[in-house]
């Protein structure tokens, strides 16, 4: 019950910063970017030293950032709070918890445990326990299943690895994307059109661990061009990047050849050709921005897809990052590392989200006034 | 061809309605047709071989362990002896009805939810698809495999808690698509005619506005069906879906894969079967979308 | 009125224009033997109802028929001593925006609006005129002040969605006249414009007509815009000429029961409470069913003969720069 209340006053709240005015925006943005300051400060500097780094920067961020940035902040430190809020719901709503596992455990024991890893047996005191260690101390607290170790010990060597993974296959999906749909799209039918959609149906169709173990089959085990599976040097990033990218690129594509015929129907395209212009520059300079807008609102979702679709992928290819850890961990109700790679893939996707829309507004002049 | 008098057929043929102009044209679809024939026959085989034959995808032959297609085992044997050919059928089974009753939940939230935010519009339009912009913010991996967790000890054997978790995830999409078109549709002079005959809003959106979607909706949901198998086999392939699935049995494969010993076929029947699957259902989905708006094919 | 236009040597000349369009539904022939010639300085009314054919002949003219559907299969377009139907795309291009300019119908879509009007009018001036990026600026802004644009060295740096209908046609202008074409294509110029925005634009054509001494097509399916813009008009319907005449000739007698028809169906102040006004009853013929037996309008037409049912009748000669395509003489007509 309580929980539910809860649940929806966090989520009126998020919904409300659209209706938020103005000043309201300016305050509560500043003072959400001083106080993020202040977190990542406190732990190393002391508290004095959180406050003085932390004061200016909501000053100078609630005098200087434009409206639509406030209420992006807003947005997003709430989103992310709601987040860890659902996580910690649903992880002790389901059966099991990390002490009872332990076959010896008996109820002291448990209560020490609990004690100890300041897990208590309420949800919502569990979020308030994990919040304020969060907030005041900038730590993502101890690892409960692996003792000893602190979830930061444990994922943070993780991130890169899935950060490169990921911004690899987002890069080759976008790129291979881009080229044969925009190509497709430009002759719509012709043989080249056709090949593309009929490679990109494949990508479609095709689970993305099925595509992977076809490579490894292939390029691994028969050919020995690439390693199987592990970590280490960029022989190994290729076939886990590519599976990781493929079905991405095959949406892509689609998107793009969309995009594309759209826009070349278009009436301004008419004019760009009646003014004597080269079909190259027709298309470069005319068609091109509008063609891939469709991709770049895509973008957002497909971040999202490719760094939780990591958690396959590492899964196929032994990879140690940090998707293994989140789904290692979900099984082992090993609540503070899933809780700790949850924010870790949220905010990250946040701050991509952010640059998605800075670049569609940068492409389409007519979204510009109104985000 | 003879000069008809040009007048008299000047205007369109009376009496084809929408859907039967789409029919027509979906039928002269090769590519579409033959995927609707690849996924009936793929359904037949999956639910009605089994019990026919009596195939037991449990029943272990412990001297024959992974065999190789051809013989007695028509699809070879798995590592631990069991017919493959009767696990494909059955792993089937549960890919199909996850993909068909995931896709009807997410049908039915998506439907309403889109429905009516685009009928009220204005601000309760407006928060409640402020809420489906907040969830696409969240990737939907963790969300369903939280979900899954919940379910743990119950999922192996009963896959309902997928159905549940996966078309929970999946109707953002098919709510944004029928709230645009239940947006435009609700100014049009019907929908007035119905409102000053006194009928209530619920009735107005059941009776009047949603049949004028349907077309939509279930282009969206033939899309929403492979996507939704693929959902399913990440998870069975992640250890968290159900006991027996195409993905379950590409999971096992992939897990004994050697450089020795690949075991190919292993790998090879289940994902060949989803692999078909997916097709058909793609190439029906995009047939459907191309019938009913000819203007997204050109 | 307007000085008298020099016949002795058009400028534009379309001999046997036949353009089709492939379609599901199979050929359409959408332009069907179309001919007139354009005098230099002239403004030539190009009139008929939707799906005519009048904007399929601008594009024929000038090769930018949408591909691969459309093609011309038979004609000649004289422009410079040659035919434009034969020549490279290279040579059309050199001409397309910079000896044979157009205006679209709608400057709500033509203009394109992920980039500034600067960019979209500068880019003519550095492809046609091998100017600077700041003389073709310079030229850019010039025009836009010429075409009343206020602030124009200002505005120019604005996107095409910040300027009104209105705004945006007088910037379509601009940018067809940058070049200072012999021919300006201008297709239903003020269709999308309100009614008092559609004067302004008018009065701005035909002084800049004046000016410039460049030839017009106006291509309107509004009778009024032609009796006050227009020195000579060809009618067109189902893909034909069906009428060419002097403006004032035509408005005063006109020899197609089609034109007579378009004329009733004009609203007229003067013509006091007739209660209501005449319509063309019928749609077009559909295009798509091979050669006509009898005349296009025969269908839709009050005058009919035995005689109409006998074969399309010729475009015939009726007087000095007259024609019609109609089996009754002028005499017979009602």
């Amino acid at each position: 019950m309580r929980e539910t209340l809860l649940l929806l006053g966090f989520l009126g709240l998020i919904v409300s910063t659209l209706w938020w005015p103005r000043p309201v925006l300016r305050t509560a943005g500043g003072l959400l970017l001083g106080g993020l300051v202040a977190v990542f400060v406190a732990p190393a500097h002391g508290l004095l030293a959180a406050c003085l780094g932390g004061a200016p920067v909501a000053l100078l961020a609630g005098w200087w950032l434009p409206g639509r940035v406030h209420r992006r902040v807003c947005f997003m430190v709430l989103t992310l709070g709601l987040l860890v809020y659902v996580t910690t719901l649903l992880m002790f709503l389901a059966p099991g918890n990390p002490f009872r596992q332990e076959k010896q455990a008996n109820e002291q024991v448990e209560a020490a445990l609990r004690e100890k890893y300041g897990v208590p047996e309420d949800a919502t005191a569990f979020f308030g326990v994990y919040m304020q260690r969060l907030l005041t101390e900038g730590s993502l607290g101890p690892s409960i299943k692996n003792q000893g170790r602190t979830v930061a010990e444990l994922i943070l060597p993780a991130f890169p690895v899935s950060l490169a993974l990921g911004m690899t296959a987002l890069v080759i999906a976008t790129g291979l994307g881009l080229w044969l749909g925009v190509r497709a799209g430009l002759r719509p039918g012709s043989v080249a059109d056709q090949g593309s959609m009929a490679l990109a149906m494949v990508g479609i169709s095709l689970p993305n661990f099925v595509i992977g173990s076809l490579l490894v089959m292939g390029f691994a085990l028969e050919l020995g061009w690439l390693p199987v599976a592990g970590w280490g040097g960029y022989r190994h990033l290729v076939l886990p990047a590519l599976t990781l990218a493929l079905p991405y690129a095959a949406y892509i594509a689609r998107l793009a050849r969309g995009g594309t015929i759209e826009v070349m129907q278009q009436d301004f395209i008419r004019t760009a050709r009646a003014k004597g212009l080269s079909e190259r520059a027709v298309v470069l300079k005319h068609a091109l921005k509008g063609a891939i807008l469709p991709v770049v609102s895509f973008l957002g979702p497909a971040a999202a897809g490719i760094f939780t679709g990591s958690f396959v992928v590492e899964n196929l290819f032994g990879i140690p990052g940090m998707g293994q850890w989140f789904v290692k961990s979900a099984i082992n109700r090993d609540y503070s590392v899933v809780l700790g790679a949850a924010l870790i893939y949220c905010s990250l996707l946040t701050v991509f989200n952010l640059l998605v829309d800075m670049a569609y507004a940068w492409l389409d002049p007519r979204i510009r006034e109104t985000l | 061809m003879s000069a008809a008098p040009a007048s008299t057929s000047s205007l369109p043929e009376a009496g084809t309605s929408l859907g039967a102009d789409a029919w027509r044209r979906m039928r002269r679809n090769r590519v579409a047709m033959a995927g609707l024939v690849v996924l009936v026959l793929v359904s037949l085989a999956c639910f009605l071989l089994p019990p026919l034959m009596g195939m037991d995808p449990q029943a272990v032959d412990a001297r024959r362990g992974a065999q190789p297609p051809g013989g007695e085992h028509l699809l070879g044997t798995d590592t631990l002896g069991r017919d493959y050919l009767a696990r494909v059928l059955v792993g089937g089974q549960t890919s199909l009805l996850v993909g068909l009753v995931a896709t009807l939940v997410c049908v039915l939230i998506g439907t309403l939810y889109g429905a009516t935010a685009g009928y009220y519009g204005g601000r309760v339009d407006e928060l409640m698809m402020r809420f489906v912009d907040f969830l696409y913010g969240i990737p939907y991996m963790f969300l369903v495999v939280l979900i899954m967790l919940l379910f743990e000890d119950e999922a192996r054997g009963n896959p309902l808690p997928v159905f549940l978790a996966l078309g929970a995830v999946q109707w953002l999409s098919m709510a944004r698509i029928v709230r645009g078109q239940v947006l435009a549709l609700r100014h049009q002079e019907f929908v007035l005619a119905a409102r000053l005959t006194g009928a209530s809003d619920t009735r107005i959106i059941l009776r009047h506005i949603l049949p004028n979607v349907l077309g939509i909706v279930i282009i969206y949901a033939t899309l929403t069906v492979p996507a939704v198998i693929i959902l399913e086999s990440f998870l069975s392939f992640l250890g968290l879906g159900v006991d027996l699935s195409w993905g379950r049995l590409v999971a096992e494969a992939v897990a004994v894969i050697n450089p020795i010993r690949s075991y190919g076929w292993l790998l090879l029947w289940p994902s060949l079967a989803l692999a078909l699957t997916l097709f058909s259902l793609n190439f029906v989905g995009d047939g459907l979308r191309d019938a009913f708006d000819p203007r997204s094919r050109r | 009125m307007h000085p008298a236009p020099s016949r002795a040597e058009p400028v534009l000349e379309v001999k046997g224009l036949t353009t089709e369009f492939v379609t599901d539904g199979g050929v359409v022939r959408a332009v069907d033997g179309v001919s007139f010639s354009l005098g230099r300085g002239e403004v030539l009314g190009l009139v008929g109802e939707s799906g005519c054919g009048k904007s399929v002949t601008n594009l024929s003219i000038l090769g930018l028929l949408p591909r691969p559907q459309g093609r011309v299969v038979a004609g000649e377009v004289r422009f410079g001593g040659r035919d434009l139907l034969q020549a490279s795309e290279a040579e059309m291009r050199a001409v397309r925006g910079n000896r044979i300019a157009m205006v679209f119908q709608d400057p709500m879509t033509c203009l394109n609006p992920y980039l500034t009007v600067e960019e979209q009018l500068a880019e003519v001036g550095q492809l046609h005129l091998r100017l600077s990026r700041a003389s073709a600026v310079e030229r850019a802004v010039s025009l836009l002040t010429r075409v009343g644009i206020p602030d124009a060295a200002l505005r120019i740096r604005a996107y095409p969605h910040q300027f009104s209908g209105g705004m945006r046609q007088r910037v379509m202008i601009a940018m067809a006249l940058l070049c200072d074409p012999d021919v300006l294509v201008a297709d239903e110029p003020t269709t999308a414009l309100d009614v008092t925005i559609q004067a302004q634009i008018l009065d701005l054509l035909a002084d800049l007509r004046r000016e410039r001494g460049m030839a017009v097509i106006l291509v309107t399916h509004d009778l009024g815009v032609v009796a006050g813009c227009c020195d000579r008009v060809v009618v067109m319907y189902a893909g034909r000429v069906v009428e060419e005449a002097a403006t004032g000739p035509l408005f005063a007698q006109p020899m197609h029961p089609y034109t007579q028809a378009l004329l009733a169906s004009v609203p007229r102040l003067s013509g006091a409470a007739h209660g209501r006004l005449a319509s063309i009853g019928g749609l077009p013929p559909r295009l798509d069913r091979g050669p006509f037996r009898a005349c296009a309008f025969l269908p839709r037409c009050s005058q009919r003969r035995a005689a109409c049912e006998a074969g399309e009748p010729a475009l015939q000669g009726r007087g000095t720069g007259r024609w019609s395509r109609c089996v009754l003489q002028p005499g017979e007509l009602a």
